[in-house]
């Protein structure tokens, strides 16, 4: 029996100095959580616990963005939690969310990948109408970037032209991936082709360009950014409707005459059978959140862009790209049997 | 700026997280099926509220101590805790079957704690340098290293190397399931959960911790054969000289393989121990629980995490799983790895650096005076800690992705584990297989891509030509070896 | 050993043709016109190479001394145990989706405990109940792990 005390306190002291050192972590973030407004509604979600779906890795993009945002909406709820399910590109985490409870209490980042893998076949099932939109968040359009001392490309122009002749490399984030169809709707509006190389991810590509091994990228602003400020690559156009505000020399593709607006966006969702007022809750909730000091000044940090559109709005964009992507994809020829 | 960053990196706070940090790293780490890249990515959320020193240095402290504790239950229980310390487990578990444990706990705490030394050197006076040389790195020169290291399978399979070599093969074909990443393809399996490839966390965590599970299942009515009394701890003497003459060595070729993107400590720890058996004056002694294999997998495997941080600091490149993950834990208090972090944030950038080297020395005093403490976990008797490895397992494979199918490839992979070492099958050729294959698959079809489909990509670079000769001594080196050998006995 | 060898090379052979043949189906090269070998190349490759290993360790496993065999009835009892072990994860696994994580565990634990240690029962209890709840404790609400699955959402 003695023995067996002995063991017991063995596991529980190790096991405690665990717990001690999260505790410690957890205070500071709980600090300010009761700081919330109050304001009567018909759907109250002070006293809920709320979770946010996130269908990526914890620590990538579409991650960091979600949790700025659960930090600055945690005064509304007893309390938020990020939850990661990643897997399938997207589709696990966001079927998982589809099929969530319609109560307004899991909610789901949606994001591009909602529409292309539908596009592509990989979707299992997934489409966007399974979800009712709350809001979009963040949008970013695709920037045809190359190295800063390649004297062959100084316009969008000249990339074109080569690609008919030569063949660009353009590397993406990843076969089917939005870099990749960004980029071959930019060939197909200008009528020529580029050899699209595929990595796991923009870093992949960018090393790869920074190392001369490709001839250009076709990623988000925010993921050059640093290499456009230090001089190692610089942008020749934008697939957005109007210049970045971080870049406001650099020509949009439709400037130059080629009508592309290409690129991914991040928004809030929730399943398709949540009612109407608690939708609505939460895009007051969270389109308050989204114009907080916090998460803007985050936002700005990380290069990412604030788009807010609310649910119909964006609804209506998933449509639209659906369509788009659709055709594209069947052009590559990538769609899955 | 040296005040600056000894200020911060010295400041009450900033060192109490850091130790808390190697604290539960080192319990993560030696918790089998609970990995570094877990730790890491689980106590993420918890560094969001405090300043970007805090954080950081904490998680860095999770990961070192983490690496360093996977060798603690692989040398008690034969199980790594990390697969970082895989190749520990093969030597550093013939210790404590001797009742040596405590001598073998000994070596590995001062290996690696060497290793980290020798890392976090590098990582603060050659990282600039060092990261011109990755940014040099396309596919082909990724895919030799991926092949490099699956050439390595051959050579850590020992005398059952067609067993090994088999293991190794059905390892790359698992990760071949689900979509290719060239053509979207979808291969084998049309299931949601397997379309991303088979998730290989689960399956680590199967094949070591749960098989294992089950082989002491086998045996639960025997009394313990492995006398976990922990005695003495500081080596002794002769100790002191095979780990001054290998963890060095194995801690650079460590860092080197975390420069590498995509390399990690797991890895590292594998090209460690097999350069030191080939450099080794004993190597019959490998396998057989030589000093000189714990010290070498060790430095190995620490030496990793300081070169996986350069790349990471100085490109934004994750050098590994978990530098991809302190990637976000940078972005989230609103500063951007790359080159203009070493403009901007000089002071974090150097306060990261000596902040590394205190989390070793952490890592270091930790494991001296508390290894019995954290050793009292594995003195739980067989019958009782084997169910609670097994809920640890279930509960470790569920919380990478928060997915019951995880759960259940786990529990396939245990399964399949158990019968392998019936047959006495090595079982870490297939973690290799799973990841190194889609590497070198993946890296090897982009670099025809980009050739328009010519081999001589693979010739054209020093860099190809470096790993070219590297994957010939490690095929062919015994040979030449025995060569030179009889060439000499003719003469003389 | 002998016979597990053969048994195992046997089966990698046979794995190794029907990948084989089953690759023989995906799309060739041409299909992408790109010059980058189809998605079936990899896969057929490596299965061809675990073909030839397995024929090697076969003609070695059938070259090898026939072993004395083992004091079987010790073996058999261990490996019977192993066999209900699995059965009875398995059968945890399941339950964990429809009783959740506390339920199902409390009493796979509790289970395991008092056929292996055959103490007595309230300290199989007690230490079952306590794992659970610590595990279960650090995971859902230190590591915010949602483990909160099955019926009761526990």
């Amino acid at each position: 029996m003695k023995k067996f005390l002995k063991r017991t306190i063995g596991i529980a002291l190790s096991m405690t100095l665990v717990a001690s050192l999260a505790a410690c972590g957890t205070k500071a973030s709980d600090a300010n959580a009761d700081a919330g407004s109050q304001e009567p509604a018909a759907v109250d979600f002070s006293k809920e616990s709320v979770t946010a779906i996130v269908p990526y890795d914890a620590g990538g993009g579409t991650d960091t963005v979600m949790r700025a945002l659960a930090d600055a909406a945690k005064g509304s709820f007893k309390n938020i939690t990020v939850e990661n399910r990643s897997g399938a590109g997207g589709a696990t985490g966001m079927l998982a969310g589809a099929n969530a409870a319609a109560d307004g209490k899991t909610i789901t980042m949606t994001t591009v990948e909602l529409t292309t893998l539908e596009a592509m076949g990989t979707n299992a099932g997934l489409t966007y109408s399974q979800f009712k939109p709350i809001m979009m968040v963040n949008s970013a359009a695709s920037a045809i970037t190359v190295k800063a001392d390649d004297t062959r490309f100084n316009t969008l122009e000249d990339v074109l032209e080569y690609s008919k002749s030569n063949g660009f490399q353009m590397g993406n984030s990843g076969n089917g991936a939005i870099w990749h169809l960004a980029a071959a709707g930019l060939a197909k509006a200008a009528d020529t082709q580029f050899t699209h190389v595929g990595y796991d991810g923009a870093a992949g590509a960018i090393t790869d360009l920074l190392g001369g091994h490709i001839d250009g990228v076709a990623v988000s602003y925010a993921e050059v950014a640093n290499y456009v400020a230090s001089g190692d690559l610089k942008v020749l156009a934008v697939l957005s409707d109007n210049r970045l505000e971080a870049i406001p020399d650099v020509p949009t593709a439709k400037e130059s005459g080629y009508d592309v607006v290409l690129g991914t966006w991040r928004g809030l969702a929730v399943p398709a059978a949540t009612p109407q007022e608690v939708v609505d809750e939460l895009y007051r909730i969270f389109s308050e959140a989204a114009q907080s000091e916090d998460f803007v000044t985050f936002m700005n940090n990380s290069n990412n862009v604030i788009e807010i559109m609310d649910g119909p709005s964006y609804e209506a964009r998933m449509a639209k790209d659906l369509e788009t992507y659709t055709a594209l994809i069947e052009d590559l020829g990538l769609k899955v049997q | 700026m040296l005040i600056q960053v000894l200020q911060s990196a010295l400041e009450p706070m900033v060192l109490l997280y850091m130790a808390l940090g190697v604290a539960a790293g080192i319990c993560i780490g030696a918790l089998p099926g609970l990995t570094a890249t877990m730790g890491v990515a689980l106590l993420l959320p918890l560094t969001f509220g405090m300043d970007a020193e805090s954080g950081i240095l904490m998680l860095l402290g999770i990961y070192v101590g983490a690496i360093y504790g996977g060798s603690i239950s692989a040398i008690l229980l034969h199980t790594p805790g990390t697969p970082a310390s895989a190749a520990t487990a093969i030597d550093g578990y013939e210790f404590s079957k001797r009742g040596e444990a405590g001598r073998a706990l000994g070596i590995s705490t001062i290996s690696s704690y060497i290793g980290g030394l020798v890392s976090v050197l590098c990582l603060w006076l050659i990282s600039p340098q060092l990261a011109k040389l990755a940014l040099k790195f396309s596919s082909a020169e990724f895919f030799l290293l991926a092949f490099f290291g699956l050439c390595i399978i051959a050579n850590i399979s020992g005398k059952d190397m067609e067993k090994g070599l088999i293991c190794g093969l059905l390892g790359i074909l698992v990760a071949t399931i689900g979509i290719d990443s060239v053509t979207s393809y979808i291969r084998f399996s049309h299931n949601v959960n397997l379309l991303s490839g088979v998730p290989y966390i689960p399956v680590m965590i199967g094949l070591f911790a749960m098989s294992q599970g089950f082989e002491s299942i086998e045996t639960i009515y025997d009394k313990d054969e492995v006398n976990c009394k922990v005695t003495k701890i500081l080596p002794h003497k002769e100790d002191w000289k095979v780990i001054l003459r290998t963890a060095p060595i194995t801690g650079l070729i460590g860092t080197f393989i975390g420069i590498i993107p995509g390399a990690g400590a797991d890895i590292g720890s594998f090209v460690g121990y097999n350069t030191a058996r080939s450099l080794s004056k004993t190597p019959e002694e490998f396998g057989k629980g030589s000093p000189e294999a714990v010290a070498a997998s060790e430095g190995g495997n620490n030496g990793v995490t300081g070169g996986a941080m350069i790349p990471m600091l100085t490109l934004g490149v994750p050098g590994d799983a978990v530098a991809a993950i302190m990637i976000g834990a940078l972005t989230i208090q609103g500063l951007t790895p790359g080159p203009m972090l070493f403009q901007n944030n000089k002071v974090l950038v150097y306060t990261i650096f000596f902040g590394m080297f205190i989390a070793n020395t952490f890592m270091l005093l930790m494991g001296l005076s508390c290894i019995r403490l954290f050793t009292k976990v594995l003195s739980v008797p067989k019958t009782v800690l084997t169910p609670i490895i097994f809920v640890l397992c279930v509960i470790g494979s569920f919380a990478m992705r928060n997915n019951l199918f995880d759960v259940g490839v786990m529990l396939v992979s245990g399964i399949v584990g158990y019968l392998l070492s019936k047959i006495k099958v090595p079982t870490s050729p297939a973690i290799l297989g799973l990841i190194l294959g889609p590497m070198a698959e993946k890296n090897f079809r982009t670099a025809l891509l980009k050739s328009g489909g010519s081999v001589n990509v693979f010739f054209n670079t020093p860099i190809c030509w470096f790993f070219l000769i590297l994957i010939f001594i490690t095929l062919f080196g015994k040979h030449i070896k025995g060569f030179f050998l009889s060439f000499n006995k003719q003469k003389g | 050993m002998k016979k597990g060898n053969i048994v195992f090379s046997l089966i990698c052979i046979v794995l190794g043709l029907y990948i084989i043949i089953v690759t023989m189906g995906y799309p060739k090269a041409a299909v992408y016109g790109t010059g980058v070998p189809g998605p079936g190349m990899w896969p057929g490759i490596i299965a061809g190479c675990l073909v030839v290993v397995s024929m090697v360790l076969l003609i070695k496993s059938i070259r090898m001394p026939k072993e004395v065999a083992e004091k079987v009835s010790e073996r058999m009892n261990g490996s019977k145990r192993v066999l209900i072990t699995m059965i009875g994860l398995v059968a945890y696994v399941a339950l964990l989706n429809i009783l959740g994580f506390i339920i199902s565990t409390v009493v796979m634990l509790f289970a395991f405990i008092q056929w292996f240690s055959r103490g007595k029962i309230w300290e199989s209890m007690l230490i079952s109940v306590v794992t659970t709840l610590f595990i279960y404790c650090v995971f859902r609400f230190l590591l915010n792990v949602p483990v909160n699955f099955g019926l009761f959402y526990f």
